[in-house]
């Protein structure tokens, strides 16, 4: 081997080394699209499960007016609003939290379909439960979506609609929501219903939550204004357990909010 | 000039049918809370048409059914009649609570709705289900926030429980309580519903009914399991790994042939 040849397989050898992950790096989506904090929602790596605490407990916001008397004291009149922020000071602060004020139950059919063009999906839906270990139903035939239905939130209800689908099958190859983790802020997501009627909503946010830190309360919650969250696997597959160490989540909400 | 009305919470709470015991079983039947809160007149509940078992409702009643889930077609018909002078479509889903209310709307006109009961925790929540002005929700002698003004048909869930001291209704915007229901005990595993409704003939107050149901059994899920083939897998693919292990026999094939020549 001369020189020239030695130095040129070095070469080739270290670009592949280095070139071929980082160019497989480049091309993968971001993980985290749009802005979940406007949500309300989590990060990807969420704190602690909030439990029932739909909306920051009382006291922490918005103190009352401060007494008259110490209007004419604005230093008291700042510890007194001080001190109603603390929880924890005023013994006549109760603890609760509330959910938003809405109205009868607008009269919307279950879903039937979904269609998001910029993915190429258009598949049936079918109302899922649980399975016996607790985990999310999924339709077995991977060209369909699995609507949540336990706890009743049909898309454009208070609450967020789950729909989930496969990424792929070991036996059946690559599912409806493959290229979930392809979807960007703004891309349109249609829902027909039932009835026929067809929403449109609008694709606000895109994360990857580890399966232990997946905030399902805040997902699966009944209350707050309509929301869908798609939700696929994706992350580091583990070949052993046959599974992948992420969901993929996409937020959208009404198109025309 | 007010007119203040003392509720006793614990007699509100005999009054109404008591709900039944047992929530049956949750996958596959849902909860219908029915409230006659139309004054005025004797009502038989009609389910598709025909006449149920809740017949004879008086304006203040409550009762509580278990359904299976389905599409029910309800009606709301004069006692002894089965021409609805009321009707709604329910969707009962499997594992959810749901208020069917006849009440009357801000026109004075009865009207049915179907409303959500938020029980995934313990709590009190008020529906306004009365022919009468916003109202705030009070407790402690303060507005429960975010309940400062509650128009007819809206409802909302305080999440909450134990002794809530100094519960009341009072002007839109005013802690001033003009409906005083006293303290109020929610039970750990209770949603207490509180639905004014109303007035009633000849009263310029609404009527104020409770109804305690028991806190639904978590209805969320473990986890999201939805893929098993690893193709779109963040761990590096075997064709990089490949490329890469070919990149490093590439590296090292100089060193190794000069070896060899030595």
């Amino acid at each position: 081997m001369d020189r020239r040849t030695s130095i040129a397989s070095f070469a080739v050898g270290a670009a592949l080394l280095l070139g071929a992950p980082a160019t497989w790096y480049a091309l993968q989506p971001a993980d985290t699209v749009g802005d979940l904090e406007v949500l309300g929602l989590p990060e990807a790596t969420p704190a602690e499960d909030p439990g029932v605490a739909d909306t920051p407990i009382t006291g922490l916001d918005a103190p009352p007016a401060p007494p008259t008397d110490d209007l004419l004291d604005p230093e008291a009149a700042r510890d007194a609003a001080a001190d109603t922020t603390d929880a924890a000071s005023p013994a006549t602060s109760l603890e609760y939290a509330t959910t938003p004020l809405s109205g009868a139950l607008p009269d919307i059919a279950r879903p039937a379909r979904i269609s998001v063009p910029r993915i190429g999906v258009d598949a049936p839906i079918d109302p899922v439960g649980r399975e016996p270990d607790g985990a999310m139903e999924i339709p077995h035939d991977i060209r369909r979506i699995g609507w949540y239905e336990p706890g009743g939130v049909r898309p454009g209800r208070n609450g967020t609609a789950v729909l989930s689908g496969h990424v792929d099958s070991r036996s059946q190859g690559r599912g409806a929501f493959y290229d979930l983790r392809r979807l960007d802020v703004d891309d349109e997501v249609t829902i027909t219903h039932a009835d026929g009627d067809v929403s449109t909503w609008r694709v606000v946010a895109r994360t990857s939550y580890g399966k232990a830190e997946i905030p399902i309360a805040d997902i699966f919650t009944r209350s707050g204004a309509p929301r869908l969250a798609l939700i696929t696997c994706g992350g580091a597959f583990d070949a052993s357990t046959r599974s992948y160490q992420e969901n993929v989540v996409v937020y959208a909400v009404p198109a025309g909010s | 000039m007010k007119k203040k009305l003392l509720v006793g919470l614990a007699a509100a709470a005999l009054a109404v049918i008591p709900a039944s015991a047992a929530f049956g079983d949750a996958h596959d039947t849902g909860q219908v809370v029915i409230v006659h809160g139309v004054p005025g007149f004797e009502a038989d509940i009609l389910v598709n048409g025909e006449t149920s078992d809740l017949t004879g409702l008086e304006f203040g009643d409550v009762a509580v059914v278990d359904l299976p889930a389905d599409s029910y077609d309800l009606g709301v018909a004069p006692a002894g009649s089965t021409d609805a002078i009321l009707a709604a479509t329910a969707d009962v889903e499997a594992g959810v609570s749901y208020t069917v209310a006849a009440y009357l709307d801000t026109n004075g006109d009865p009207t049915l709705g179907l409303f959500v009961n938020e029980n995934d925790v313990a709590g009190i929540q008020p529906f306004h289900l009365a022919n009468f002005v916003p109202v705030s929700i009070i407790a402690d002698g303060e507005i429960v926030e975010g309940f400062n003004s509650v128009e007819n048909g809206q409802t909302a869930r305080i999440a909450i429980s134990g002794t809530v001291p100094g519960v009341g209704i009072g002007a839109a915007d005013s802690n001033e309580p003009v409906i005083e229901l006293g303290d109020v005990e929610v039970p750990e595993d209770q949603l207490l519903l509180v639905y004014a409704i109303g007035p009633d003939e000849g009263e310029e107050l609404p009527s104020v009914e409770v109804q305690a149901i028991d806190v639904a059994e978590d209805h969320t899920p473990e986890e999201v399991p939805s893929g098993s083939a690893g193709l779109v897998s963040t761990g590096l693919p075997a064709l990089v790994v490949a490329l890469m292990l070919l990149g490093a026999v590439a590296m090292a094939t100089p060193a190794i042939a000069a070896r060899r020549r030595r």
